[in-house]
């Protein structure tokens, strides 16, 4: 078990966005997470990486509680996400945007940066590599020295997911990463997420609107409706789910 | 040693030479009026790069900047006063008085965000200012006097040119890379497991560190100090300079911090109408440039842009 929600909650004011939300991630898995709109996918991101303390239950990673230690002591223990709203270094190029994500690894002292001493021309060495490396393999290679800003749309959903496994994480939290793109490219999307996971060992929770990819590669799937779970199962169980179709029916979102 | 550290140090070891040349060769045959000049531009360089650092690329609201230069003037005439300290070695500890004061302010208001940062800055400034006019041992309201005077057009611009290769080094580095990250997504920092505050901490006790150095120099080269030299109008100046020079350059501030020291002497007689000039420079910049004049870019950028082009004609 990697990742284990316990009758989690969480309450803005009277609206109780998550609700006892019970969630077992096992290491390696690919989780899908679905809903309606509204339905407190995104907020159980939130609540996983510390933006949002639950205000019940408890949330476990490995054999302990990421319960209070805040969005730095997530990521520090081995969290990476992408965000529902693109949340790239606008200033900073594509290159430098995956670096970022290195900084946390790096031991180079201010001062050494400063003295440009060897320890800082090792580090910086070492992750123009890392970081080039990871850009071949989402295809942004060849815009590595573009501005963050610059980039199209579908691109940059590509960068923050490259940004986010810079940072080596044991669980990747990915907020609809095909959002915005065509049924081909949300395809080729999920191929490289599958690929992802394979190559780098690392278990994925994925919120997605995009049906049939989710159905295609998740090996799991918990359906939220109101803050509350209301199936989880494998892609096949939940399709044929009476009560699932009456939830995205009754939200009119087709599927 | 690579070869762009080789070239580095080989570049400031020839600015260093230059600086020294002049202050040897040229400075005795000047007007001392125009050394004057040039010596408070470096006064100034060094104030506006800390805050450069602060607001135009970590993206921080600081309005307290001559507050830290009041505690590197006050801590470094005090100690060269009272204790016999050297005026060379007081100037960095000036420097470095100053940057535990931005860490004492910086630790508690930097957790918080935005707008409060502006609050507490502009209090920290006014409670500098007040405390020195207060404290009989730092000279009232009158400052202190007989500071002994050890700062030169070549102390000075030694300072500069260290400070701007600090900065330069700094800002094309791993920590450089995290404050423009803080400015442009906090809780993506935050998600990539950067300690944000601790971030900004950083940036705010360097920037004070250099507000601290342009203080000290400024206190032995007056020989005296007072407080209406560290009022909130020239936490404004500095800020004017920043904004109008480009927030996410540091050539740009520089640039800024020449032409506003400079400019202002030369129509001396309108010298009362200095805030006015600022804020509708202000104002005419934000409607005009709103990025400042070199906006992100850096003075060599636009220099080889320009090079570029004439290579292309
Ligand atoms: N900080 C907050 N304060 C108040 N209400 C919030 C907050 N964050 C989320 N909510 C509410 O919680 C509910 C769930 O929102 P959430 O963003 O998690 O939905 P979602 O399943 O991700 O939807 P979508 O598919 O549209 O992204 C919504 O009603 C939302 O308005
Ligand atoms: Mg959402």
């Amino acid at each position: 078990m990697l990742l284990e929600l316990q009758k989690t909650g969480i309450r803005f004011g009277g609206l109780r966005a998550v609700q006892d939300l019970d969630l077992r991630v096992e290491r390696g898995q690919l989780y899908g997470l679905i809903g309606p709109n509204g339905a407190g996918k995104t907020t159980v991101f939130n609540l996983i990486t510390g933006i949002y303390t639950p205000t019940e239950g408890d949330i476990r990673l490995g054999d302990r509680s990421i319960v209070g230690i805040g969005p730095v002591g997530v990521a520090t223990a081995g969290v990476a996400r992408t965000f529902q709203n693109i949340r790239l270094f606008g200033g900073l190029s594509v290159l430098e945007n995956v670096q970022v994500a290195m900084f946390r690894h790096q031991s180079g002292t201010l001062f050494e940066s400063v003295l440009r001493a060897p320890r800082f021309h090792r580090e910086e060495t070492e992750s123009v590599a890392a970081a080039h490396e990871l850009l071949k393999t989402f295809g942004l290679a060849e815009v590595a020295t573009l501005g963050a800003e610059e980039l199209p749309y579908g691109l940059r959903r590509r960068l923050e997911i490259a940004r986010a496994l810079a940072t080596r994480p044991q669980l990747l939290l990915l907020d609809e990463p095909a959002a915005g793109m065509n049924p081909s490219e949300a395809h080729d999307l999920m191929h490289l997420i599958r690929w992802v996971r394979d190559t780098f060992h690392v278990t994925i929770l994925l919120i997605e609107h995009h049906m049939p990819v989710v159905m295609g590669i998740c090996e799991r799937i918990s359906v939220l409706d109101h803050g509350a779970q209301i199936a989880v199962g494998t892609p096949r169980e939940i399709r044929d789910n009476p009560v699932v179709i009456e939830a995205y029916l009754g939200a009119e979102v087709g599927a | 040693m690579s070869r762009s550290t080789l070239i580095g140090y080989a570049a400031l070891a020839a600015g260093l030479a230059v600086v020294w040349g002049i202050e040897i060769f040229a400075i005795p045959w000047t007007n001392p009026y125009y050394a004057n000049i040039a010596i408070r531009v470096g006064f100034n360089l060094l104030a506006v790069m800390g805050l450069a650092l602060v607001l135009g690329f970590t993206g921080q609201f600081s309005l307290g900047h001559a507050g830290f230069m009041a505690v590197g003037a006050y801590g470094s005439a005090s100690l060269a006063l009272h204790a016999h300290v050297p005026p060379m070695l007081a100037i960095p500890l000036g420097g470095c008085m100053a940057a535990v004061a931005g860490l004492a302010v910086g630790v508690p208001s930097l957790r918080l965000s935005g707008d409060y940062l502006a609050v507490v800055t502009l209090g920290f400034n006014q409670i500098i200012v007040v405390l020195v006019q207060n404290v009989p041992a730092l000279g009232g309201a009158l400052g202190l006097t007989d500071v002994p005077v050890a700062t030169t057009f070549g102390v000075t611009f030694t300072w500069v040119l260290l400070g701007a290769v600090f900065m330069r080094n700094l800002l094309a580095s791993a920590y450089g890379r995290t404050f423009a990250a803080v400015r442009d997504n906090e809780i993506a920092t935050r998600s990539l497991g950067v300690d944000t505050t601790r971030v900004k901490v950083t940036a705010f006790v360097v920037g004070a560190f250099w507000a601290g150095i342009a203080g000290s120099l400024l206190g032995f080269y007056n020989s005296s100090i007072f407080p209406k030299q560290f009022e909130f109008d020239r936490s404004i100046e500095l800020l004017t300079m920043v904004v109008l020079g480009g927030t996410g350059s540091l050539s740009g501030p520089f640039l800024a911090a020449g032409l506003l020291t400079a400019l202002p002497e030369a129509l001396r007689e309108f010298s009362q109408y200095r805030m006015v000039v600022y804020a509708t420079l202000l104002i005419a910049m934000m409607g005009l440039r709103p990025q400042g004049i070199l906006g992100k870019h850096e003075l060599s950028d636009v220099v080889r842009g320009l090079w570029r082009r004439r290579a292309v004609a």
